[in-house]
């Protein structure tokens, strides 16, 4: 059994049917082959026929290993697509939240403008009697703020978003998500950072409507994902899936 | 970096299908894009994209590995296409595109690599060199007769006698399009 070409079918239109197979066709000649090939049965199975050539091709290129943790970035990121694709199945067909249904975990916190950490020496006391001893007391504060606020771990975020987003780890045990370059959401959109327990749910960590923030994390992150959203306001249960996101080590 | 969980049931399936598939889909991407960075973002995404849409897969309409790898390959070439900011062109209607997404729509094809590599070395080297520019580098006809300096008309003919070639040698139901 052969396919049988059109009245008007000619080496020409074969010869379109091969470019229309690797999809290069473009202009007057798409459309001319358009119209042919819509009542040309031949030219359909010529198509065909190149394209199932052309997928066995696909196999000539040399197999090649990708990076070493490539494997772990992919499944990262797939383990929060499940992670918040649960919830937001969960939250669709659960009542509307209420304070005892809402999962564990400490409120969300703001995010806030980048800003130094340390409180400045004045405000402590205006006498000037204490001054001496407020600046002892305030040395020695600091010299252990600066130790216990030393970072140990990073963590950057990874995800479709432009820019960069990362984590931050201190001595204490106290976390940031930092995010520098991401572009500003659209207005009517925020970005809503999320800790993700392992097996758990996503506990909202703090929305920001900028590209350049910080933010604290609260309670112990370790072993927890950190996710970040775009959504329209700050909810409960992330409603899209998670632009970047990264596992923090336990 | 982190030693991940047990994969639960979901992810256990992208894993197999990533053990399956990364080397060859990377080593399609890169010869595509010539960059593993690059390289490696297109493949995340097909094994992903593969992943949330693996419930409509239908083995029946074509090979796991030729559907990964017609993913890498066509979102490589969309790549390709927006480093040149080339827009990509429209199939004909009433023939079935590659769906580049989500739904394979392939034949199945018996052909291994042996075979393909075969097949291809085989070619007389214009119409090799005509058909990768078109297939892995997404050059139009056009675009490869001025690389080329070539008369279009001599670009397609290649790329018509590469196609039949390649189909003969791989034994692609020629009988189909035995006589006409």
């Amino acid at each position: 059994m052969s396919a049988t070409p059109v009245d008007g079918h000619s080496d020409e239109f074969e010869q379109l049917a091969g470019l229309a197979a690797l999809d290069v066709l473009e202009g007057d000649e798409l459309g001319r082959f358009q119209r042919h090939a819509a009542q040309c049965e031949r030219c359909q199975v010529m198509v065909r026929l190149d394209r199932e050539a052309l997928a066995a091709v696909l196999l000539v290129a040399p197999p090649m290993d990708p990076s070493p943790d490539f494997k772990a970035r992919l499944m990262q990121r797939a383990a929060v697509e499940l992670a918040v694709a649960d919830t937001t199945r969960r939250g669709s067909v659960a009542a509307p939240p209420t304070p005892a249904t809402q999962p564990p975990g400490p409120a969300p916190i703001p995010f806030r403008p980048r800003s130094p950490n340390v409180i400045p020496l004045w405000r402590r006391s205006p006498w000037v009697s204490a001054l001496a001893a407020i600046l002892v007391v305030g040395l020695v504060s600091f010299g252990a703020y600066s130790y216990e606020n030393q970072p140990v771990a990073t963590y950057e975020l990874s995800g479709s978003a432009p820019g960069k987003a990362m984590v931050i780890v201190r001595r204490s045990g106290m976390a940031e998500l930092v995010m520098e370059g991401v572009p500003d959401p659209e207005p009517g959109f925020l970005y809503e950072a999320w800790i993700i327990p392992q097996g758990g749910q996503p506990v909202a960590a703090g929305t920001t409507n900028r590209g350049n923030a910080e933010v604290p994390l609260p309670g112990n992150i370790r072993g927890t994902t950190v996710a970040i959203t775009k959504e329209r306001t700050r909810v409960d249960a992330p409603t899209s899936a998670p632009l970047m996101a990264t596992v923090v080590q336990s | 970096m982190t030693p991940l969980p047990p994969p639960t049931p979901e992810l256990a399936q992208l894993e197999a299908l990533y053990d399956a598939h990364n080397r060859q889909a990377i080593g399609l991407a890169y010869r595509i894009l010539g960059d593993l960075g690059d390289a490696e973002e297109v493949v995340q995404e097909v094994f992903l994209s593969a992943w949330r849409s693996g419930h409509t897969y239908d083995p029946a309409r074509g090979s796991t590995h030729t559907w990964i790898l017609s993913m890498v390959r066509n979102r490589s070439i969309d790549v390709l296409r927006a480093r040149q900011r080339r827009p990509t062109q429209q199939m004909p209607e009433g023939i079935d595109p590659v769906d580049s997404s989500d739904v394979p729509t392939l034949a199945v094809s018996n052909v291994d690599a042996e075979t393909a590599r075969v097949a291809m070395n085989s070619l007389p080297p214009e119409q090799k060199q005509a058909l990768e520019l078109a297939y892995f580098g997404g050059l139009s006809h056009s675009e490869i007769a001025a690389q080329l300096a070539a008369p279009i008309g001599t670009v397609k003919g290649r790329i018509r006698l590469g196609l039949d070639h390649l189909r003969a040698a791989m034994g692609v139901h020629q009988d189909l399009l035995s006589a006409s």
